[in-house]
């Protein structure tokens, strides 16, 4: 399958300094645990945080540049770590067992390139079994009635597992921006319950980290960070020769900018798990707690794989499944119909052809007339014969219809040569013209190599005359039917206004610069603006099922059938960078009330 | 288009459901099916044979999950075999080595 990522073009979250800043390399850990780094092949220990000592009863130097077998106590641990742990493969599931120094730690292993990291936390003898905890969750999620009843479900039973004040399930719009879609609390701390929180909150590189690490754990905001002392230099750190990548690991530190947020609004412990779906973070459960809070290991285990029943429920109770199914039916109809009538018109023209014009056959040549009128009926608007005949628009029923179900757009148009017809409820004509000859200029390229198919649900951010016919067209899918004419189908999406009311002013930036780095916002009152300009996002499905469909209609109009290879581009001058417009609103509520509302999710 | 495809058979020992392609949440329907046949056969084992899958995601190991906890309401063992490197990785970070047997 051709890799259609770059069609994709919705309109991406407002961009930040400190969102790639490498925060997965910070040279130190949270000192709720111990992590030692050491060589894959050799076991050799190359790091170790300088808490060892006081958590371990052992000595940097006695630790670095030697097996960290040697710390194991027993006899029996050390032969397990020895025979499940190949360069290459951790063969037991997390957490091992290791005894040092007479205290019992529960190791978790993996794998960072050449590396293993070792993240060893103190044992909890009185924590519940994991077996029991797990069986509560997965009971739990196995069958419930709605998805209201899931998410409510989701929440109380991480909250009952981790013993946390509040868990929040918490979904993101196709800009990352959250909302609050479900909540468990004690009865008295508030509410978050529907508030949106902007996508400032959560740097791209953190929403990049959720994808690999399922957990952030921090117990404690007011435990000094660990620095790492190595066989190299520069302690591991990101601008050290050989930095430590922490991406996997609970242990790495938290930002300094994120520990004063999480002071200001009095949290002291705070834990998440990601939801992923399909390469991308839909959510989180976020849990708060208002004094330092240590969650076992197994534990978290156990919440980490509830999100995943999670995803997996949702995504079957949603129906997710059933509707690619039924838009891939709706495709295949599409495509047959219109490959069978060009047959057909094939066959009549030939027949119309060779008619010989005998007046005994009127009745038979008006037949052939009427046959060929109602083919070109289902035809012409995908596959024009003569594109000036083309109708200026088209109910939305039969092909027409299915042409829009497919995209689960609200209108869509068709271009052949500067002729338009319109379908449902698309914009002017003459909009969708001024909208078409951006195509190669401020809009990417739909001819040359490019993937032929492009969509923004916000096209008024890059075509400024698309914001008079937001109320049709908000956001747009175009894909070629010629990769060496001007021919395009176009699918419209209205705008969709949300009423939101934010965790503070989205508008602000959420980190300013201060003195000593980076200080978090410090205003969380409640911010009454809507979201504005923009249509549903388009995904992935979308764009398949329009480069699916571009495909047959190219492969068909081409004189052998066959789908004809793109020309290379010509050369152009560069274009110009479109402005791009803040997709917020521009007023705030006057008055917001005084709640005060707080940041989740942040690494 | 989805490329996943599954096929159930059987030995004396094992019910043996053999995958290739990509196994997500599009998918699940097509795995419940036959997932649910291997629950009703005879054999107590019930492998699941991922040496031709190149893909699993979060919302698979999810489902997974609860394959394994209807499995053990049927008395039945479920394992995972033949995993590629890249799958073996999301049934590490997924831990389902906790809950059932992989090899």
């Amino acid at each position: 399958m051709r890799n259609l990522t770059a069609a994709l073009r919705n309109q991406p979250p407002a961009e930040h300094d400190y969102d790639w800043a490498p925060i997965q390399m910070p040279g130190s850990i949270q000192p709720y645990g111990v992590l030692l780094v050491a060589d894959a092949q050799t076991r050799r220990v190359l790091f170790v945080s300088n808490n060892a000592a006081a958590m371990l009863g052992l000595k940097t130097a006695d630790i670095l540049d030697k097996s960290y077998l040697q710390l194991c106590g027993s006899d029996r641990e050390r032969r397990f770590l020895s025979e499940n742990i190949a360069a290459d493969t951790i063969l037991f599931p997390n957490p091992a067992r290791m005894t040092i120094d007479g205290k019992s730690f529960d190791a978790v292993f993996h794998a960072e390139g050449k590396w293993h990291l070792i993240q060893l936390e103190p044992t909890d003898p009185t924590a519940a079994s994991y077996d029991d905890l797990s069986l509560r969750a997965t009971t739990e999620l196995f069958d419930p009635p709605t998805v209201e009843e899931l998410n409510n479900r989701a929440v109380r039973m991480i909250r009952e597992v981790t013993g946390f004040d509040r868990v929040m399930l918490y979904r993101f719009d196709s800009r990352y921006n959250g909302q609050v879609i479900a909540e468990a609390g004690k009865p008295d701390i508030g509410s978050f319950l529907g508030l949106f929180f902007p996508s400032s909150d959560i740097g791209a590189r953190a929403r990049n980290l959720y994808l690999e690490n399922f957990t952030r754990y921090i117990p404690d905001i007011s435990g000094a960070p660990v620095s790492l002392s190595g066989i190299y230099p520069g302690g591991g750190h990101a601008d050290s020769a050989h930095p430590v990548d922490m991406s996997h690991a609970n242990l790495r530190s938290v930002v300094p900018c994120h520990v004063t947020y999480l002071q200001n609004i009095g949290v002291k412990a705070s834990m998440s798990f990601s939801i992923n779906v399909d390469d991308r973070l839909w959510g989180l459960f976020a849990c708060h707690h208002y004094e330092p809070k240590t969650v076992s290991y197994e534990k978290r285990v156990v919440c980490e794989q509830a999100a995943m029943m999670f995803i997996f429920r949702l995504a079957s109770m949603t129906s997710s499944a059933a509707r690619h199914a039924r838009r891939q039916e709706g495709l295949s109809r599409l495509t047959s119909s219109v490959t069978v009538g060009a047959a057909l018109r094939r066959r009549l023209a030939s027949l119309s052809q060779d008619w010989t014009g005998d007046p005994a056959s009127a009745t038979a040549e008006a037949l052939l007339a009427k046959a060929i009128e109602a083919v070109e009926a289902e035809t012409s608007l995908l596959l024009p014969a003569d594109p000036s005949q083309m109708p200026a628009s088209a109910p939305a029923s039969g092909n027409q219809k299915l042409l829009l179900d497919i995209a689960e757009a609200d209108s869509a148009a068709i271009i052949h040569h500067g002729h338009v017809t319109r379908i449902g409820d698309a914009p002017s004509a003459m909009a969708i013209y001024a909208i078409a000859s951006m195509f190669g200029r401020e809009l990417p390229d739909l001819q040359g190599t490019g993937p032929h198919v492009y969509a923004t649900d916000g096209l008024s951010a890059v075509v400024a005359a698309a914001d008079d016919i937001k109320d049709r067209a908000a956001g747009i899918m175009a894909a070629a039917l010629s990769l060496d004419a001007p021919s395009y189908i176009l699918w419209f999406r209205r705008e969709q206004i949300v009423h939101a009311t934010w965790a503070g002013n989205p508008a602000a930036d959420a980190m300013s610069a201060g003195a000593e780095g980076l200080n978090p916002r410090a205003s969380f009152e409640a911010w009454k603006q809507d979201i504005r300009n923009l249509s549903r996002p388009w995904d992935m499905e979308d764009v398949v099922v329009a480069d699916e469909l571009a495909t047959v209609l190219r492969a068909i109009a081409s004189p052998d059938g066959m789908v004809r290879p793109a020309k290379p581009p010509m050369p152009r001058p560069a274009a110009p960078v479109p402005p791009v417009r803040p997709a917020t609103p521009p007023a705030p509520a006057p008055n917001g009330s005084d709640r005060r509302v707080i940041r989740i999710g942040q690494r | 288009m989805s490329d996943f495809e599954i096929t159930l058979t059987a030995t004396d020992l094992a019910s043996i459901l053999a995958t290739k392609g990509t196994l997500d949440s599009k998918v699940s329907q097509v795995f419940k099916t036959k997932s649910d046949k291997a629950l009703e056969m005879e054999p107590k084992n019930i492998n699941v044979d991922f040496k031709n899958l190149a893909v699993l995601d979060s919302s698979a190991a999810g489902m997974l999950m609860f394959f394994n906890y209807a499995a053990k309401t049927k008395g039945k063992l479920i394992s995972i075999t033949n995993a590629s490197p890249a799958v073996q990785q999301v049934l590490n970070r997924a831990n389902l080595g906790k809950l059932l047997t992989i090899r």
